[in-house]
């Protein structure tokens, strides 16, 4: 069920509904059916995935909890990792490890074929397991209590608002917030509806408008030059922002309505300035994720110290592998190793910039100096976006040359400035940027609340049509976060 | 406090509702498709000579009936085999209109997964189509949810149909129609297939059409390739859904005893080039022609697709004849028809 669709319109108004209705003790197992069948309006089997990772990690977390050493809770965490981690191996890279393989064996001449398995890969699939492991390794280091009710921590693994792409809550904040009684607060009812209504025009009116452009350049990969294929890779990275911040925006809008906080997912990314910003801003949940189970896991020491190329490598490391959480493609692995070396490089070189930058009087006029300093960052976003969205390495690397060949210019230039979907997802980008900006200023939300009651609702209520009328409707998109 | 809030709720809703069904309003009024579509059918309606010929499908149908006799262009813009096979129940058996001939457009682009996902214009389709049955059919809800949009919000998303409204109000007013085909007196009846955009501001009586389609033919494959790649995705041709419905045209005309003839309509050398690179074309005729070989009503099967290779002054671009075209191309099929 997708959260554009007329099902999700219907849907969550009467879960919200019924929520509040019904006495308190049951309404995990009103929000469990709900998640349940919000899954299961998808593929219905594959919410076995979700039950026996649920069950899993329900019993090595109470385990866990009974046992009083490290020692002794290890092998509950073990038993956690292997069966989540062979979820995802088996349902999401075992076809990309075995093809990859089968093209080895064949260069050495080796007789034998590992083969494929004929299966979708379940939505969502990347996201509750990292959610429910994040849990299990919290329940092994102490930070948070083993859950004793299994229909309360089934929940938590498959809350539908955040289930099939985010945020990946952390245990401490869902779980207690599932367990909290909630009465009906009409502050949230109206700042869940006003945060959904961001997502959608986010979604509707930007992001499936850009990806009809995006796509019909990306179908035919060696067919464009120059000017469309840059535009169409820039406009991809605005595309996979405002689709997954919109899905977010959702899911918390959703959530907020049940008096629910799920965590902020992204915040402003396309205004950092440098690499390092950016990740700080960009799917939160994930980077995070990545830093506290596995990049603080990995060994910083040779002999008893701390060594700066260790981290420099696990920096790497957990780049390619939070690339490769992205899909079972060669492109998003390469994508993580230029994130992950493009950090090191920003790391090594913060000094020397800066120092430069005082040399050169670029430090006293700050305001081009962040202004360049965004303008350097989302380049190189939009460079590493070419392997995101390509289908193969080849098809990133025939876009990449193909971007710089600039045959026919002018013609190019003049296609684009008279189509008007083109244009008018620029304007909408601008508008998106211009609102993100004042509100970070000045709080966009409370300055319309604070207007007169029939300016506010003119807005509310022209903001709700602008999304109906200029928004892609007929032609339905899956949010892009869905296939991870 | 609960009490004020729920009022307020209250009020906004029905604020809500309030603009949405004026919005819905102007849209179904005052908007070009149901302008065209809706004038269309007053027009039939009224038409009392003998219809040997019924031609329908979407734009590719460029039928002029000041030259086929006895014949009326139903055509409208973007339709497909679903759309046209309750338009054509509801005039076999609410009208009390019956056509000796169908003339159905069959191209291609009629039989893509893009055509059988595709619903525009629901505010108009409504009145015709089971989106029910359709859902059944198809095992898509998503049909329901084209139901609910021609219903009760025609106008999302269809910012642009507001502005090309303006178009004709300002520039055109009057629809002029002659059993169903607008005349290409001065052109301006074709305004919004303007090529350049749909529904630029211009005066459009005054645009040369015949400079529409490139002399160069490497623009020429350019933009047939542009055009080609939105039609033809990947996916199943003929498209399931296409393919249910297109039989049950063949049935609906047995059943009322209507002869079919199915024509594929010409096209520019450098758009079928393309096309044919995309996908196997003769494979996939030969899979209609697997559905269409069963029903002894299809009298005639004719295809033009060719015969224009060497004229692109007669197209507007790669799929749609002018009305230079579409004149030679008449007269043509009537020869043909005789």
């Amino acid at each position: 069920m997708l959260f554009n669709s007329l099902e999700y319109l219907i849907f969550f108004p009467v879960v919200v509904a019924l929520y509040y209705a019904i006495n308190h003790k049951w309404r995990w197992l009103l929000l469990l059916a709900a998640s349940y069948f919000f899954y299961m309006s998808w593929k219905a089997e594959y919410v076995i995935l979700i039950m026996a990772s649920t069950i899993v990690d329900y019993y090595a977390g109470l385990q866990m909890g009974k046992a009083g050493s490290r020692k002794k809770k290890k092998p509950y965490l073990v038993l956690s990792i292997i069966v989540n981690l062979g979820i995802l191996a088996g349902f999401k890279y075992f076809n990309f490890f075995s093809e990859n393989m089968n093209v080895l064996f064949g260069d050495l001449n080796i007789f034998y074929r590992i083969p494929e398995l004929k299966i979708l890969l379940p939505v969502g699939i990347s996201f509750y397991t990292f959610q429910t492991l994040s849990y299990s390794i919290d329940v092994y280091r102490g930070l948070t209590k083993p859950e004793k009710h299994l229909g309360r921590f089934a929940l938590y693994v498959s809350y539908f608002p955040q289930l099939v792409a985010g945020p990946i809550e952390r245990s401490y904040n869902l779980l207690p917030q599932l367990q909290e009684k909630k009465t009906f607060n009409p502050q949230n009812l109206i700042s869940g509806s006003k945060l959904m209504l961001w997502g959608f025009f986010k979604k509707i009116v930007i992001a499936d408008r850009i990806g009809i452009y995006v796509s019909s350049i990306y179908a035919n990969p060696g067919e464009h030059t120059g000017l469309p294929v840059m535009l169409a890779t820039t406009l991809f990275a605005f595309q996979l922002y405002c689709d997954f911040s919109a899905y977010t925006d959702i899911a918390r809008g959703t959530a907020r309505l049940m008096g629910i906080d799920l965590m902020r997912n992204f915040n402003r990314p396309l205004i950092a300035r440098s690499l390092t910003d950016f990740w700080n801003r960009w799917h939160i949940s994930l980077t995070t994720w990545f830093r506290d189970y596995l990049y603080f896991s990995l060994p910083d020491k040779v002999g008893k110290k701390v060594r700066v190329w260790r981290l420099q490598v696990n920096i790497i490391i957990t780049f390619l592998l939070m690339g490769l959480w992205h899909g079972a493609n060669w492109t998003f692995l390469f994508f993580g190793l230029i994130h992950g070396v493009l950090l090191v490089l920003d790391d090594l070189t913060r000094e020397s910039r800066k120092a430069f930058f005082q040399n050169i009087g670029l430090t006293r006029i700050p305001y081009l100096l962040n202004s360049l300093s965004i303008l350097v960052t989302f380049t190189i976003l939009v460079f590493s976006v070419y392997f995101f969205r390509a289908a193969s390495i080849q098809e990133s690397f025939i876009m990449i040359k193909n971007s710089f060949i600039f045959d026919d210019f002018r013609q190019s230039l003049f296609d684009i400035l008279k189509d008007n979907e083109i244009m008018f997802a620029i304007l909408q980008i601008t508008l998106l940027l211009w609102a993100e900006w004042y509100h970070a200023r000045k709080n966009l939300v409370k300055v319309i609340a604070a207007k007169p009651i029939w300016l506010r609702w003119s807005i509310y209520i022209g903001f709700i049509f602008y999304v109906l009328i200029f928004g892609i409707i007929n032609r339905q998109q899956e949010f892009i976060y869905f296939q991870f | 406090m609960h009490r004020r809030f729920y009022i307020r709720v209250l009020t906004f809703i029905m604020v809500l509702v309030a603009a949405n069904i004026l919005l819905d309003q102007v849209y179904k009024n005052f908007v070009v498709h149901n302008i065209l579509n809706n004038s269309k059918d007053e027009d039939f309606l009224e038409y009392d000579d003998t219809l040997t010929y019924l031609s329908m499908g979407n734009s590719h149908n460029t039928v002029n009936t000041y030259i086929l006799e006895n014949s009326y262009n139903y055509f409208s813009p973007a339709e497909n085999f679903v759309q046209t096979y309750y338009k054509l129940k509801y005039i076999l058996e609410e009208t009390g209109k019956k056509p000796e001939n169908l003339i159905l457009f069959t191209d291609l682009s009629a039989f893509g997964p893009r055509a059988g996902n595709y619903f525009e214009h629901n505010s108009y389709w409504v009145k015709y189509v089971d989106f029910f049955e359709l859902a059944r059919i198809k095992d898509d809800r998503s049909a329901i949810l084209n139901w609910v949009e021609g219903r009760f919000f025609s106008y999302a998303g269809n910012y642009r149909d507001f502005k090309l409204s303006l178009v004709y109000l300002i520039k055109i007013g009057k629809l002029e129609l002659h059993n169903g085909y607008r005349p290409p007196r001065n052109f301006k009846n074709f305004a919004y297939e303007r090529p350049e955009g749909v529904g630029i501001l211009s005066d459009e009586s005054s645009y040369d059409w015949s400079s529409a389609i490139p002399v160069d033919s490497s623009e020429r494959i350019r933009r047939a390739r542009q055009k080609s790649s939105i039609y033809f995705v990947d996916g199943a041709y003929p498209d399931r859904t296409l393919a249910i419905y297109f039989e049950k045209i063949l049935q609906l005309c047995r059943n009322h005893n209507v002869n079919v003839i199915l024509l594929r309509a010409p096209v520019t050398k450098e758009y079928f080039q393309d096309v044919s690179s995309r996908i196997p074309v003769e494979e996939i005729y030969e899979r209609i022609e697997k559905i269409y070989a069963r029903y002894p009503n299809v009298i005639k099967v004719l295809d033009y697709h060719d015969l224009y290779f060497d004229h692109p002054e007669y197209f507007f671009d790669g799929d749609h004849l002018n009305p230079k075209g579409a004149e030679e191309f008449t007269k043509e099929l009537r020869k043909e028809l005789k």
